[in-house]
């Protein structure tokens, strides 16, 4: 047994803002998910300027709770003929996702405070 | 050709990740640089690509993918650890086993490494100057550059006139100060003034550096006459009484009037001061004025802002441009810069500074000095080591043969020297305990630094040692890395070279050359010292006993010692002879265009009698007249005036400072009032009944002790609130002379370390030649040589170098010392003489003849048939 993987267990539960931003955004790509597109599209969309360390640690965790798989695609000659390794979103991750959003509808739905900018 | 991402990031992810998979992860990198490089210039890519991939390196992806591809899930992380235990454990015994050698290294390596102790203590120290301000980053200096004719000076100074500029016109400044360092008040008490040194300054002195107040207010500073004392100064006259509104006589200020005092402040600051006066019309405003531009010695301006300094900098340039005019009527060109207050120590070397400054030149200088003793110990500790290749040799070839790499042979000798290292430092540490008090006290502001050993410093150290370890333990690793194992088991490995490369004597020779001139260096100071106290000064010292008294009191005792029996003579004086004087005065020309400075004593009309000094002319009693003050002047000071008054040089009417016109009455012959590494200066006699504070008794007795509770007693029954204090002027002299003993000490430190390190190069060197001629020494035995013939064969060589190392010696000394003699101690002894030399060098040899002979015999010792046997 590896020392850390009580902690991976406790934080299996949860996810992260980051995390989820991740998840959603592999879900977009859907099978044209790996590292540099995935880093690309946050960019575009979030506007925000991640580091490839950065991105492909959140990676790693996703797939140790479950939450994300990975294959590796065909060789491509843009990138020295190495593989890209795409990654799909498990029955897990979407169940995630799932109790993600139902939260926060219901905490929206529950707000006593006017949150609508109209 | 396609452009190809830096290959060199490939190669470091192979190596740290051995054979986790990258495939992906490098792909993922080299998209990036490509994308990067479609609107970017090839080095913006490069750089991103390398910050990508430093990034990556160190994720949480990279840790997970290594740990999956490990046989164990410790091995990963723990494999250095290891390693390094080994090392340790095979360091250990190796030391054990070699303990002779062990225990040399760590002596010769310790004595190199505290000097440098020394350095990094007084550099770690600085670096930590004025850091507890309040706000510190954000104190600045104004200095100034000026520029004439191409050449330019910088100054910690700047111009008066600004004051009122920047005070007023520039915005964005939180407080600002101005100091004038031109504030030396000598307090005037029994026995030797008080001089000490202050500032002039503005309240806001106290609100922008954190010297707190015990007593009293800051607004004193702003009220004329009125002082604030840092509390050693308060303790120093008033001990343990309150000291407001105490009234301190003073010799150039008149009375001032102590309004507050200071809590103790750490010590650990530029700024250096007893006294603190605020700016009144008396002193220092007449330089700051709003015209003066020109002349700013001594003024000092500090700013807080959190503005970034340029833009200060831009709003001082352009205020500054007022004082153009003053400027370019010198031809000068000034600019105006700001210094962190964190970079004045250690600091650039400038003009006019302001306080405790060692500048960055000087602490170069300090390490070089670290470096000179640091590097023969480290190249000594190599050259032992790789002469005792032939011990260790097995065990490298049977770490080689069992598939060690070359670079595990090279970090088991560096864990080695590193370990023997950081023994040593504990040696140094010790040194380094007993002569930082020296140290601190010879050099110019050292009261300022504490040395004491904090964490932080010992960490420093150690690091030191670490880093001193691995430079110096790289040498020798390579050497052992590179022998092949059939060499290291058939133990040939240094059969080839038996004799030592041109540098090693070099080196050895450079080590006898440094240790000779220090010890040639500590005999000339000693001889200085000797013919010091014993020379005649032109006065007469025997049998004189000083006593300080209080100027009012001078009458008093002058009727209650006339009647003791025991005192043949007595005279009074302001300073006594033989001691360094402190006041001087002014001698000016008929058009009072050029001056002379000269030092007065003041004394009574028998001083010149009792004292035996000779007259040149005229008459040395001294009349009080109403008219003009008659005065003795010396030689020096009679030449002086002669030269520079050639319209009337026999009128004796000269005229001082202040216009005040005196009559020359008589010419002293020059005598040395002063310690004898002063020049005679010009010196001038005047009768002054309130300055005399010392008493001077000839004492002629057979009984001394009864004679001094004699004179004690009646001088506590005259003035019993002031002590009796009494000394021999012959002792005073004596601890004038006590900068030789400092010298000595220091010479005799340096000496030490280079003899002492020398020796054991020199050890080092004949243990490598001895060991490698066993077999020359067995065969020369059996064919009939005697030991004497061996010994010469032996150590012939290092007695060759040694003759080299005196003839470079000899003179190089000769001429720095005669040099140095002639310019700091105004040689007065004949400088370097033969014995200095001859003792010196004997002292030296014989040390090295020790290490070459033991050594030897050793060797000769040995059954010439077991040196042959195993061949």
């Amino acid at each position: 047994m590896l020392p850390n993987n009580t902690n991976q267990a406790s934080m299996k539960g949860y996810l992260g803002e980051f995390e989820e931003l991740v998840l959603l955004t592999i879900a977009n790509l859907d099978k044209e998910a790996y590292g540099v597109a995935i880093l690309q599209h946050i960019d575009a969309s979030a506007g925000r300027k991640l580091s490839l360390g950065a991105l492909h640690s959140t990676l790693a965790r996703l797939e140790e709770k479950g939450f994300l798989g990975s294959y590796l695609g065909k060789p491509t000659a843009t990138r020295g003929g190495r593989r890209k390794r795409y990654f799909v979103l498990t029955s897990e991750g979407v169940f995630a996702l799932n109790k993600m959003k139902s939260l926060r509808d219901q905490l929206w739905q529950g707000s006593k405070v006017n949150l609508s900018l109209k | 050709m396609k452009e190809q991402p830096p290959k060199l990031v490939e190669r470091l992810f192979k190596r740290f990740c051995s054979d986790a998979f990258l495939e992906d992860l490098l792909g993922d990198l080299d998209e990036l640089y490509f994308c990067k490089r479609q609107n970017h210039s090839r080095f913006n890519a490069t750089a991103y690509y390398w910050w990508q991939a430093l990034r990556l390196l160190f994720s949480y992806a990279i840790v997970k993918r290594k740990r999956e591809r490990s046989l164990s899930a410790y091995y990963h992380s723990q494999k250095l650890n290891t390693m390094l235990f080994n090392y340790i454990k095979i360091s250990f015994r190796n030391i054990a086993k070699n303990k002779t050698f062990t225990i040399l290294n760590i002596i010769g390596l310790g004595l190199g490494m505290s000097i440098g102790l020394l350095a990094l203590a007084t550099y770690v120290e600085l670096k930590d100057f004025d850091h507890f301000h309040k706000d510190s980053e954000n104190i600045y200096r104004l200095t100034s550059q000026i520029r004439e004719n191409g050449t330019k000076e910088d100054f910690a100074s700047a111009p008066p006139a600004l004051s009122h500029l920047i005070g007023n016109q520039i915005t964005g400044l939180d407080q600002f100060v101005h100091i004038n360092d031109h504030f030396f008040a000598t307090i005037k008490t029994a026995g030797e003034p008080i001089r000490m040194s202050g500032y002039f300054t503005q309240p806001s002195f106290l609100e922008m550096f954190d010297f707190p107040l015990a007593a009293g207010s800051k607004r004193v500073l702003e009220q004329p006459g009125k002082v604030i004392l840092t509390h050693e100064v308060a303790q120093k006259l008033f001990g343990n009484k309150t000291a407001i509104g105490q009234i301190l006589e003073t010799e150039n200020w008149g009375k001032l009037q102590v309004g507050a005092v200071l809590k103790p402040f750490p010590k650990h600051t530029h700024l250096f001061f007893d006294i603190l006066a605020g700016f009144s019309e008396k002193n220092a405003l007449k330089e700051s004025n709003s015209e003066n531009w020109t002349e700013f010695y001594g003024n000092y301006f500090y700013l807080k802002s959190n503005l970034e300094p340029s833009q200060i900098e831009a709003r001082v340039a352009s205020i500054a441009h007022s004082g153009d005019v003053f400027f370019e009527e010198k031809n000068l060109d000034a600019h105006f810069t700001l210094q962190s207050i964190l970079n004045i120590n250690p600091g650039a070397d400038k003009e006019d500074p302001l306080g405790v400054v060692f500048d960055s030149p000087g602490m170069y200088m300090f390490f070089g000095l670290a470096l000179l003793i640091l590097i023969p110990a480290c190249l000594n500790y190599s050259n032992m080591a790789v002469a005792n290749a032939l011990k260790r040799s097995k065990e490298i070839g049977i770490r080689k043969i069992m598939g060690s790499p070359n670079s595990q042979i090279i970090q088991q000798f560096l864990v080695e020297t590193v370990i023997i290292c950081l023994t040593a430092v504990f040696l140094s540490i010790f040194i380094f305990n007993l002569i930082r008090a020296e140290l601190l006290s010879m050099l110019a502001g050292g009261t300022s630094l504490g040395m004491e050993l904090s964490p932080k410093l010992l960490i420093v150290f150690f690091l030191f040692a670490i880093i001193t370890g691995v430079l110096t333990g790289l040498l020798p690793a390579v050497y052992f890395s590179r022998i092949t194992p059939i060499k290291a088991l058939r133990k040939t490995v240094n059969n080839q070279k038996v004799s030592i490369s041109g540098l090693r004597k070099a080196l050895l020779v450079f080590q006898f050359v440094l240790s000779l001139s220090f010890m040639i260096g500590i005999g000339v100071l000693l001889k200085q010292y000797r013919v010091s106290l014993n020379y005649d000064q032109g006065f007469t010292r025997e049998n004189v006993l000083v006593v300080p008294i209080k100027a009012e009191n001078q009458q008093l005792v002058a009727n209650a010692m006339s009647t003791v029996p025991a005192i043949t003579d007595m005279s009074f004086t302001s300073s006594m002879p033989g001691i360094p004087l402190s006041r001087s005065v002014y001698f000016y020309n008929a058009k009072g265009l050029d001056s002379v400075r000269a030092r007065v004593v003041y004394t009574d009309n028998r001083f010149i009698d009792h004292m035996d000094i000779d007259m040149e002319w005229g008459s040395s009693n001294l009349f009080e007249s109403q008219s003009v003050e008659q005065v003795l002047v010396n030689q020096q000071l009679m030449n002086r005036l002669a030269n520079i008054r050639e319209e009337n040089a026999d009128s004796l009417l000269a005229e001082m400072n202040g216009g005040k016109k005196v009559q020359i009455v008589g010419v002293i012959k020059d005598y040395n009032h002063e310690p004898l590494n002063q020049r005679i200066e010009p010196m001038v006699l005047r009768l002054g009944e309130s300055e005399l504070t010392y008493a001077l008794f000839t004492i002629n007795t057979n009984d001394l002790v009864s004679t001094l509770s004699d004179i004690e007693d009646r001088w506590d029954s005259l003035i019993p609130e002031t002590p009796f204090q009494a000394s021999f002027l012959n002792s005073e002299i004596e601890k004038a002379y006590s900068f030789f003993i400092i010298g000595i000490k220091i010479f005799g430190l340096l000496a030490v370390l280079a003899i002492t390190i020398s020796c054991l190069g020199l050890l080092g060197m004949v243990i490598f030649t001895t060991e490698n001629r066993k077999k020359e020494v067995a065969i020369r035995k059996t064919l009939g040589a005697d030991s004497m013939r061996l010994l010469y064969a032996l150590s012939g060589l290092f007695f060759k170098m040694w003759g080299i190392a005196l003839f470079i010696a000899i003179p190089a000394s000769y001429l720095y010392y005669d040099k140095i003699m002639m310019s700091i101690y105004n040689k007065f002894s004949g400088g370097v003489g033969f014995t200095e030399v001859a003792i010196s060098s004997l002292l030296t040899l014989s040390l090295g003849l020790v290490a070459i002979i033991t050594q030897s015999t050793k060797v000769m010792r040995t059954n010439p048939a077991e040196n042959l046997r195993n061949d």
